[in-house]
């Protein structure tokens, strides 16, 4: 009976690639710290490049699934290896965690998603950094930027249907190892072919053409700058809206006010003179007190009231 | 009009899906009609405990699910139907089931279905009776979540 | 249940590492080819590939088993493990004689799909994610940026545990395990539970991160020749509860997206329109209206007011 290797070729190209992620990143490391005129237009282009392959990688399996769609995928983290590509991990995850504000209550149903997140985070933090916009400001761009990328994924959607039909051929022959290959090795070459270079050149191309635009307005019009800073405090609240349109019924709705009052009170931001806890541990306390009140809760009420019918 | 929602899915509920569509329509019950589902005690246990919560659902078999559609037409209570493939929807119409408003939401591929647009693949049996249906004065269109774009049938049915 | 007909041929047995190749093949592919047709179908058939090595021989069962898998399938793939757990038991069963024909896997694949994919989503995308998203944006955007690394790790950590728990807990007990899970309860306590969690996280995320101050501010009389600052935040809306604004705002948001089923990207545009006019230096200077200019200030500090008008 011949020995029985559970698609080794998978396997072994997973293992290939994180060792070429990781030989790419400590290549680039070393470029990536030289200083220098020349070194700066070569630096872009590796930057830009870093920044399409981890927008590849966000939708990729390479990452134990998990770390693609649950990982790069989202705003927080892609802002900050996009920091880390820039040298900036603190600003690049800042950027990141407000543009992810708004995709809290992103989710993909269906087959079906209303934006793309990842494009967002590593484009959009990419060229807020590029262009040293604050956090604020990012906001509005990444956004922006999240509502084109939907069209890479409709065309991944479609496309991989042929991949499937290749899939049927393989196993018409019997072909069991073919019949991986069609789902994972093709469809990931055209995933990449269609991620990659539309994000890197984005990036680079981009950058001046948002750094440039924001000259502009910072010469002829002022106050549109201060109109986005302005924006970046009032769309985190459609971010937490849209969330909320799932959780905020029933007997959990006192509890939003409960969390808001806490946070303002350890805070203390809107209480002049008061010296408050440093601001980013408001949310982790609050969540917290809020697993206490979730047990007292549940064990005080019993489970939700359903109806239920046969 | 109560049929706030009469939808083709072939998974019936599953994923965010429906519950997006009824926090759009504010229903309170959902009633699947589909004759495999309703003969499989298992199948139908799971799809109850399930469900979303605050949502009542139940699953008949074709000849109590008509008698039941009919019954929710007058009844004050917002609910959606949910059926499996358009053949059912053809049938509930033809029995005297008013609904101007067919949503299909999904169909997967399988051995005697084609394509159609993204996600909605159909059979021959199932093209005829949408078409069927239009004949009689039911649109029917393709959507996956409410969010979503329709797609009227006509246009994609080449 | 199914009976076993007279063993003809060597009783074919998976080993558990088999069960876990399978694991690890759905955990990294289950989207690596995310089609319209098929959604997950593909994947599936993958995973199934180390089963199908060991349990079949001829080339008749071999292409008949991924013929089998490769049907339309899509679920939530950690939570929904639990089906594949299931139908390797199955597969297995049936390589080894067990009356268990196609119609059989595919009603459990078919039947079982849709509600753990609602229920999966609930839990993985509607619980989960969010609350440690949010955990891990607060502590980011305050400048940490160890908020990142947090919310990857505990995230991808939790989501594989839990994913590997359900599929071993499907092989090991099959379909009817699926349904005692399902009955005990213990799911509407966990999202009864994470409701009450969630909405004060997103209480605590409105107070960090909804900025909204009025910088409208005028001098009164207060008698005695005197002149006090009037600042709408400190001592209007400050009077009322500090914090009232981001707070109302936040709801009313919620009331646009939940009640009135406004459109986010048209409120997206309308609210950026509106922080555009709130910038625009309408006020000039004016007699006893103190000016700053514009309508909303992200920078204004509470207690500090407007500075008075220029002396003219």
């Amino acid at each position: 009976m011949t020995r029985v290797n559970a698609s080794p070729l998978a396997i072994r190209v997973t293992a290939l690639v994180t060792t070429l992620l990781l030989g790419a990143l400590i290549v680039a490391g070393p470029t990536l710290a030289q200083d220098g005129a020349e070194a700066e237009g070569t630096n872009d282009l590796i930057r830009a490049a870093l920044v399409g392959l981890g927008y590849y990688l966000s939708n990729s399996p390479w990452l134990f699934g998990n770390g693609g769609f649950f990982g790069l995928y989202r705003p927080l983290v892609a802002g900050f290896f996009v920091g880390v590509i820039f040298g900036d991990p603190v600003k690049g995850a800042e950027i990141g965690a407000s543009i992810n504000l708004l995709y809290i209550g992103f989710i993909s149903a269906g087959g079906s998603i209303p934006a793309d997140p990842s494009v967002a985070g590593w484009v959009g933090t990419a060229l807020a950094m590029a262009s040293n916009l604050d956090a604020a400001t990012a906001i509005t761009l990444g956004v922006a930027i999240g509502l084109l990328g939907t069209i890479i994924f409709f065309t991944r959607m479609s496309v991989d249907a042929v991949f499937a039909h290749w899939a049927d051929a393989r196993a018409e022959e019997g072909d069991i190892s073919g019949v991986a290959r069609a789902n994972w090795l093709w469809p990931q070459i055209f995933l990449f072919v269609i991620s990659f270079f539309p994000a890197a050149i984005a990036v680079y191309a981009g950058s001046n053409a948002v750094g440039d635009g924001i000259q502009w307005l910072s010469n002829n019009a002022p106050w549109v700058l201060r109109g986005f800073q302005i924006a970046g405090g009032l769309l985190p609240a459609i971010g937490i809206a849209l969330n909320m349109r799932f959780i905020f019924r029933g007997s959990a709705i006192p509890f939003y006010f409960v969390g808001y009052v806490f946070a303002m009170l350890i805070g203390g931001r809107f209480f002049p003179g008061v010296t408050a806890p440093a601001i980013g541990t408001i949310v982790v306390t609050t969540a917290i007190v809020g697993a206490a009140a979730a047990w007292i809760f549940v064990s005080v009420s019993g489970s939700r009231s359903s109806e239920r019918e046969a | 009009m109560t049929l706030k929602l009469v939808r083709v899915d072939d998974r019936l509920i599953h994923g965010q899906v429906v519950a997006i569509w009824l926090k759009a329509l504010n229903a309170k019950r959902i009633v699947i009609v589909d004759e495999a589902t309703a003969r499989d005690e298992f199948v139908s246990e799971v799809i109850i405990l399930a469900a979303p919560p605050g949502v009542a659902v139940e699953i008949h078999d074709l000849a109590s699910g008509t008698e039941r559609v009919r019954q929710l037409v007058t009844d004050p209570e917002p609910a959606f139907v949910l059926m499996r493939s358009p053949v059912t929807a053809l049938r509930l119409r033809e029995a005297g089931v008013e609904f101007s408003l067919l949503n299909v939401g999904g169909i997967g591929a399988g051995p005697t279905r084609k394509p159609l647009y993204r996600n909605i693949s159909a059979s021959v049996e199932e093209l005829e009776a949408m078409r069927r249906l239009e004949s009689l004065g039911t649109t029917v269109e393709l959507r996956i979540v409410e969010n979503d774009r329709p797609v009227a049938f006509k246009s994609v049915d080449k | 249940m199914e009976t076993m007909t007279p063993e003809t041929r060597p009783a074919k047995k998976l080993e558990r590492g088999d069960v876990q190749r399978a694991f690890w093949l759905w955990t990294f592919f289950s989207h690596a080819n995310y089609n319209y047709e098929r959604l997950q179908g593909t994947a599936f058939a993958q995973a199934m590939t180390p089963i199908i090595r060991k349990l079949y021989d001829s080339p008749d069962e071999i292409k008949a088993a991924l013929k089998r898998h490769l049907v339309f399938f899509n679920t939530e793939p950690n939570v929904g493990g639990v089906i594949h757990g299931a139908v390797i038991a199955m597969e297995e069963q049936r390589a080894n004689g067990a009356d268990i024909d196609d119609d059989a896997i595919n009603s459990v694949k078919a039947g079982l799909m849709g509600p753990l994919a609602g229920v999966g989503d609930s839990i993985s995308q509607g619980t989960i994610t969010p609350i440690l998203l949010s955990i891990g944006i607060g502590i980011a955007a305050a400048g940490q940026p160890l908020g990142a690394i947090l919310y990857l790790v505990l995230e991808v950590g939790i989501m594989l545990a839990l994913a590997y728990f359900m599929w071993m807990q499907g092989y090991d007990r099959g379909r009817e395990g699926v349904t005692t899970m399902l009955r005990s309860g213990l799911l509407d306590r966990v999202l009864t539970g994470a409701g009450v969690l969630g909405n004060m996280v997103m209480g605590a995320l409105t107070f960090q991160f909804v900025t909204i101050y009025l910088t409208l501010s005028w001098n009164i009389d207060v008698g005695g020749g005197q002149t006090k600052l009037f600042d709408v935040n400190q001592d209007l809306l400050g009077a009322i509860m500090p914090g009232i604004l981001p707070l109302a705002f936040t709801l009313f948001t919620w009331w646009l997206l939940a009640r009135r089923r406004v459109s986010p990207l048209w409120l997206l545009v309308a609210y950026v329109i509106f922080a555009m006019l709130a910038a625009y230096p309408f006020f000039g200077p004016a007699g006893d209206f103190n000016y700053c200019q514009s309508l909303l200030n992200p920078f204004f500090q509470p207690g500090a007011g407007c500075p008075p008008p220029p002396a003219s």
